[in-house]
């Protein structure tokens, strides 16, 4: 009976030992759910703060009126600097959370800029080999775990608390593929959602879920759909595609919307890859719970510009009693969907320095009048391959209803080159040619900041910039825009006139995305500055002087006098 | 002959156990010496093949075309070490603070690199525009 009593208390302990083990699910919901839903104005607790990707804090301390008393607070810099900082920071309470180049990750007190740890992955040598490298753009947190991809094709979970290892899994053969994790995860409910790197490469690309709490595969979606009429020949086993930014996601339909890569080659010499190419340069609504394709609309068929649709947000937006989503499409195009269904509602030009096509039908979503480059003779093309915006993301305040976003008048010579895929004894690049950066016709290349009505695309006000702005953009409830350009300078705009209000020389470039948060009441926008990026490789050959440009990685964080 | 019999053991052995290294590090078998060129690098069809390859590298994004100006640095104009460019390409480059090159040792093989090499050496003679 002892021996029972004994065994009995034992295994009363043990199973405590699990349940305290087991982070608190609040009731009716899934683990870690309440620090991700947009519920805490203090808080940006993922990549676009919250599942609709608006990159909007509520927060109004530091307001129109007052920004001009705006300070530096503190400086934290992550000691790597090259491809300068790209990442977009996360606070939750009173901690702030950031990934840096060659995967540096970094805990923070955010009032103070105090170190609280650091993570630095001893990462596989292959990583010298790629492409895509060594930046990255976020982290994900969740069931008391900080999540990133890292550049050899694992995904680790750091206990948020400590930064120890949790769990890590090798998802990519990255040796063989040459492809990686270079986007911030999604973490939606039980599980950790991100794409991979593979637009370039002679690989297929796919979308992973792992379970959160082990990192056991929940699902994969392959992005080369296995079909002869939408890939001739054997073209889809180098088809490209993938997901490398990251999506939005509905709980209410309980469907991940994932923007996917180009089809590999980038440029079709004639015949590479027949037909449409699916699911390429498409917008998949996914099962959040199994991973399976909802809907899905192939903005490019068969992509002959690298114009993917992998870029980060799809915003989540509800008007006139209608569920939409709106995309934003490489090709400077925005794409409004009905979100339950995938019906186009609308399409329209970010950009006016377009000859790719004449148009895109708003109903149908035909490319009207395509001008394909192809073998033979170099062609110009507009947009660049940069895009009419890169994957830096834009900011819809719910408040003005207006969405603010980034646009490039860019163009490009092309030069199409037949080219073999490469697959062993690993992936090579296959981009089927080359491109150089032109200006458009009759004027200079620029960029412009926009304030736009998301769903008709009618503009409020603009403003230029002589070199194209790569940097993401923030939209407060204190009636700002905060927005970081090329030449090193931070911007506060008035929301609703684009009034310039307060600027800040931070020393660098801006890639990455600035946030707002409140630590004990006190309001701060931190903002990382750093410039680097493949893009910016195409600067100079429209402005040499880029090619000086400093280089830099620092995180400032800013709040009033 | 016993020695003679030990001496070829040992050496299939260690011949396996060097392939065996190369293999698993991903690494491409040379075919040539790769201590120097296998064609001279004058050839313009080797000029030509590397050209092609160099530009199927998206040299766009880093030094851009033809080797004109770029993020990364430009190639026109200048002098080289053919020796230095192999090994630049090769392994690659970490150490810069604008951004890194990638080795493309997995990627290209040894003749293929002189090739690309034949063609940076061609670009000393032309104009930096």
């Amino acid at each position: 009976m002892r021996k029972w009593r004994s065994l009995g208390l034992a295994t009363f302990l043990s199973v405590m030992v699990v349940l305290l083990a087991i982070p608190p699910l609040a009731s009716g919901q899934a683990p870690g759910m309440s620090r991700l839903q947009n519920d805490d104005p203090n808080n940006w607790p993922m990549y676009h703060r919250s599942y609709d990707a608006f990159r909007f804090s509520p927060l109004s301390q530091i307001n129109r009126d007052n920004v001009k008393n705006l300070t530096v607070a503190w400086v934290h810099q992550p000691g790597a600097l090259v491809q300068g900082l790209e990442a977009t920071p996360l606070v939750v309470d009173g901690v702030m959370y950031y990934i840096a180049s060659y995967n540096r990750v970094f805990a923070l007190d955010a009032a103070t800029g105090k170190e609280l740890w650091h993570f630095y992955p001893k990462l596989d040598p292959v990583v010298n080999t790629l492409f895509f490298q060594p930046y990255n753009r976020g982290l994900a947190i969740g069931q008391g775990r900080v999540y990133f991809g890292s550049l050899d094709g694992r995904v680790f979970a750091l206990d948020q608390k400590t930064g120890k290892v949790a769990w890590e899994k090798q998802v990519l053969d990255t040796k063989k593929c040459s492809c990686n994790f270079t986007g911030a995860p999604l973490v939606v409910k039980d599980k950790v959602i991100l794409g991979q790197t593979s637009g370039e490469l002679p690989i297929q690309g796919k979308i992973y879920a792992l379970m959160a709490a082990s990192g056991e595969k929940a699902w994969e979606f392959n992005t080369i759909k296995e079909d002869p009429k939408s890939w001739g020949g054997d073209s889809a086993k180098f088809g490209g595609g993938g997901g490398w930014m990251t999506g939005s996601f509905d709980p209410a339909l309980n469907l991940v919307y994932w923007g996917t890569a180009n089809p590999a080659p980038d440029y079709d010499w004639g015949g590479a890859r027949p037909g449409d190419n699916l699911y390429t340069s498409s917008v998949l609504a996914l099962d959040a719970d199994s991973g399976q394709l909802k809907w899905h609309f192939q903005e490019i068929p068969h992509d002959d510009w690298d114009y993917d649709s992998g870029l980060g947000e799809s915003l989540v937006l509800d008007r006139d009693g209608k569920k939409l989503l709106v995309h934003q499409n490489k090709s400077g195009f925005v794409f409004v969907y009905d979100r339950t269904n995938g019906k186009l509602q609308n399409v329209w030009p970010m950009t006016h320095t377009f000859n790719f096509v004449k148009s895109i039908d708003p109903k149908t979503g035909e490319l009207v009048g395509r001008k394909s480059p192809r073998l033979g003779k170099p062609e110009f093309i507009c947009p660049w391959i940069a895009g009419g915006r890169s994957w830096n993301s834009g900011s819809y305040n719910p408040k003005t209803k207006l969405w603010y976003n980034t646009a490039m008048e860019v163009c490009e010579e092309v030069t199409v080159e037949k080219q073999t895929p490469q697959t062993e004894p690993a992936a090579g690049l296959f981009f089927g040619g080359d491109q150089v950066a032109k200006h458009p016709p009759g004027g200079e290349a620029y960029g412009h900041l926009d304030a736009r009505d998301p769903v008709t695309g009618d503009r409020k006000w603009s403003i230029n910039f002589k070199y194209p702005p790569i940097g993401s953009v923030l939209s407060t409830g204190g009636g700002l825009v905060i927005h970081g350009d090329v030449e090193g300078m931070v911007h506060a705009y008035d929301a609703e006139t684009g009034e310039n209000l307060w600027n800040f020389r931070t020393g660098c470039g801006h890639r990455g995305g600035p946030i707002s948060y409140s630590v004990n009441g006190k309001q701060y926008i931190a903002v990382p500055s750093g410039l680097g990026s493949l893009v910016l490789g195409l600067y100079p050959a429209l402005w040499p002087e880029v090619e000086d440009f400093p280089a830099g990685s620092a995180m400032f964080v800013f709040t009033l006098k | 002959m016993r020695a003679l019999v030990v001496v070829m053991v040992v050496a299939v052995v260690v011949g396996f156990a060097v392939e065996g290294v190369v293999r698993a590090q991903g690494m491409r078998q040379p075919s040539v010496d790769v201590s120097k060129p296998p064609f001279p690098l004058d050839d313009p069809d080797a000029i030509a093949e590397g050209g092609r390859r160099f530009s199927a590298s998206c040299t766009g994004y880093c030094h851009g075309r033809e080797g004109r100006v770029a993020r990364a640095p430009k190639l026109r104009g200048k002098t080289y070490d053919p020796y230095f460019v192999y090994a630049r390409i090769e392994n690659g480059f970490q150490g810069g603070q604008v951004g890194p090159m990638p080795a493309f040792r997995t990627m290209l093989a040894p003749e293929e690199i002189w090739k690309i090499v034949a063609y940076v050496m061609s670009l000393s003679s032309k104009p930096d525009d």
